[in-house]
């Protein structure tokens, strides 16, 4: 009975272990370029910026393209100098996707590591979790999480600490929506939402109201939850209303089974996706006659010259292909820095933060926007509306909710 | 709901239910000799989905070939599964208790091996892994990948019989899952009759992996879905792996008839509270013998 206690335990740590190695290292730091011999007293202090992302959890690779922008971004500061003669290092926490974990993370991040400022994950569920954890380590947090409560504590008062880098989910839903009803012509929708995802929620609620303040009709409302992954029940009875459009907005691994369980059930309307379709609705292992017929809001428009050229910067560093969060992660980041940049010699916490609540224009690659004080969401920025064809994107306007953009 | 939406129902229940009578049938073999829950039976079943993935993207491998990968890789996996973890624990004659631990970690650690070489996100099969994706009869569109998961399963499952019925290593199995002791007293070598139970369990694993990984899509976790296994051959019963298989038939089709009603969020709670509602009036399950035996 011993020697059996003892293999069960066997059995048990090496399962631990193999746990433990399938962990990226928790924290990834940036190397300097400055060589070792030079004494520390004589170098200025270098500036920690925390990076609060799901490196091993179900969103790694939306998170990983935060990660990989801004590294790709320091490397490039660092090696123009730094900020105010100041070096760059980026502190990498995973969160494996885990409200609790990220929490713990960004604790540890501020009180150990001593970092200023935070860069946010592309995570609602997360970004609402750690918004009033904020507020208590009075740290700034710079990130990509969409939904609204993530960034406003109620009407009219943003949490003082959270500010979003991109358009919420709820501009981008109105976008959607209105790019449907004026451009498409369409009246009849039905949604599949993801109840247990406050990002997919944040975007059905005012796709919907929109939907309806003009003239609209919202026929069928179906939902899911995380662990789902046959969709046909749900598409079953939307294919038994008389909707012409399908809003599914979701998360990537959702996204494409959603696509194709659609097109093999022959339901025959228009898709409407959110702006995590771009990296999986013309994935190699997507059927492209499943994603016809597609039309996606995304933050930026990838054919432009000055985004493409940063496209083939960052592939070519990375080799792979940037993702939506890539391009909102090089802002984010950038955000962070034009605040860091402007505290001078003062790179603290409160100065970050004050900086951020007055930030004139940011140029970036979404385009040229400021934050909004009352909400710290961008002000001003268009979605670009595409669609799919054989497989591939096509831009085809800029568009908000309240129509084009000219 | 109309009726082409209730037959178009129907076909959805019934094609996931083919899948998890799949999964419940390799579990119940297990469970049927060795008197515990193999929770294992999900690594093997996601280990088995992602040597298919890999014939199927690296080698362009086509759809049999790939369920053929499968099917042996499952029959590897279980058997080495067997031989870490569990026989020394059958050797020492340990209590159910201590297989029901290792084959929950067992579980883990192949999850684990899976993150480690594939990541924790989501991997899809090539979408031209089958060319034709549904069939129309009437109005009822039927996918086609779900219609050969569903054939697949017919015939797995008339193999599984005749080797049952027919030949001397299936019913030395029955013989073995109906007391072991005396089947040891018979002369038949129960160890050979363990193996031979572990590969059928996991060629079964590893068809149900690659049907499933093919009808869904890929991550670590997908053995997960090895819970539908136990909660049909709860529902099943011990003793019948028929009834096990028209368990997992009927949750499949309670699933989307669930979902499609009450919608997605409450669907699991009902399924377990019938669960428990049918264990309370009929414990020993829908065609089985007692389940106090189970772990």
């Amino acid at each position: 009975m011993k020697k059996l206690s003892i293999l069960i335990i066997f059995v048990m740590i090496s399962a631990l272990l193999l746990s433990a190695c399938a962990e990226k290292e928790p924290e990834v730091v940036q190397e300097e370029t400055e060589t070792e011999d030079v004494v520390a007293e004589k170098e200025p202090e270098v500036i920690k910026i925390g990076n609060l992302q799901d490196e091993s959890g179900p969103m790694a690779a939306l998170s990983g393209a935060v990660t990989l922008a801004a590294e790709m971004r320091i490397e490039e500061v660092n090696a123009a100098g730094g900020i105010n003669g100041r070096m760059l290092e980026l502190i990498t926490h995973d969160t494996r996707g885990d409200v609790n974990e990220a929490i713990n993370a960004l604790t540890r991040m501020v009180v150990q590591d001593d970092v200023q400022v935070v860069l946010g994950p592309p995570v609602s569920n997360i970004g609402i979790a750690i918004a009033p954890i904020s507020e208590e380590l009075q740290v700034p947090i710079v990130g990509l999480f969409m939904e609204d409560r993530c960034t406003i504590r109620e009407p009219g008062t943003p949490w003082s600490y959270m500010f979003l880098a991109q358009n919420s989910a709820s501009r981008q839903g109105e976008s959607i929506a209105a790019y449907a009803v004026q451009e498409l012509g369409l009246t009849k929708f039905a949604t599949l939402v993801n109840t247990a995802n406050s990002y997919s929620v944040g975007l059905a609620e005012p796709f919907k109201a929109l939907v309806r303040a003009n003239g609209g009709e919202v026929v069928a409302e179906e939902t899911y939850n995380w662990e789902d992954k046959d969709f046909r029940a749900q598409l079953t009875n939307i294919k038994g209303t008389d909707a012409e459009a399908l809003f599914f907005p979701g998360y990537p691994p959702e996204i494409p089974l959603i696509l194709a369980q659609a097109y093999e059930l022959g339901l025959d309307v228009v898709m409407l996706g959110n702006n995590s379709v771009a990296p999986t609705g013309f994935a190699p292992t997507t059927d492209p006659a499943a994603t016809a017929n597609t039309f996606y809001p995304y933050g930026i428009d990838s054919s432009d010259p000055s985004v493409s050229d940063w496209a083939a910067k960052y592939e070519a560093r990375w080799e792979t292909k940037p993702l939506a969060q890539s391009f909102s992660g090089d802002d984010a980041i950038g955000i962070i820095l034009q605040a860091i940049e402007a505290c001078g010699d003062d790179v603290t916490s409160a100065c970050i933060t004050e900086k951020l609540n007055t930030m004139g224009e940011f140029e970036g690659l979404q385009g040229t926007f400021a934050l909004d004080p009352t909400t710290h969401q961008p002000i001003g920025l268009p979605m670009a509306i595409f669609t799919i064809t054989d497989g591939a994107p096509v831009f085809l306007e800029w568009y908000t909710p309240d129509g084009p953009v000219n | 709901m109309d009726l082409i939406e209730i037959f178009q129902q129907v076909i959805n229940g019934l094609s996931r239910g083919a899948i998890y009578a799949l999964i419940a049938v390799g579990f119940a073999i297990i469970v049927n000799v060795l008197k515990f829950s193999n929770f294992a039976h999900g690594g093997v079943l996601g280990i088995s989905a992602y040597a298919g993935y890999l014939a199927s993207s690296q080698f362009n491998l086509s759809f049999i070939p790939v369920v053929l990968i499968g099917m042996v890789t499952g029959a590897i996996v279980a058997v080495l599964v067997e031989f870490i973890a569990f026989r020394w624990i059958r050797m020492q004659k340990g209590q159910l208790v201590y297989f029901f631990v290792t084959s929950v970690t067992m579980l883990m650690l192949l999850e684990q091996i899976l993150v480690i070489r594939f990541g924790s996100f989501f991997d899809t099969y090539p979408y031209d892994l089958i060319k034709v994706k549904f069939i129309n009869i009437g109005e009822l569109s039927i996918s086609v990948t779900y219609l050969i998961s569903l054939a697949v399963t017919i015939v797995a499952f008339g193999l599984l019989i005749y080797v049952f019925k027919k030949t001397k290593i299936g019913i030395a199995i029955r013989a073995a899952s109906n007391d072991m002791t005396t089947t040891s007293l018979m002369g038949i070598n129960t160890g050979m009759v363990i193996i031979a139970a572990f590969v059928v369990s996991g060629m079964m694993g590893g068809i149900s992996g690659v049907l499933f990984g093919i009808s869904t899509s890929l991550s670590p976790q997908i053995g997960q879905v090895v819970v539908k296994g136990f909660i049909a051959s709860v529902l099943g019963g011990l003793g019948s792996l028929t009834g096990v298989a028209v368990a997992a038939v009927a949750l499949g089709l309670i699933e989307v008839f669930l979902v499609s009603t009450i919608g997605s969020g409450y669907s699991p709670v009902v399924i377990f509270a019938l669960m428990i509602a049918f264990l309370l009036l009929r414990p020993q399950g829908f065609a089985g013998v007692s389940f106090t035996d189970k772990a």
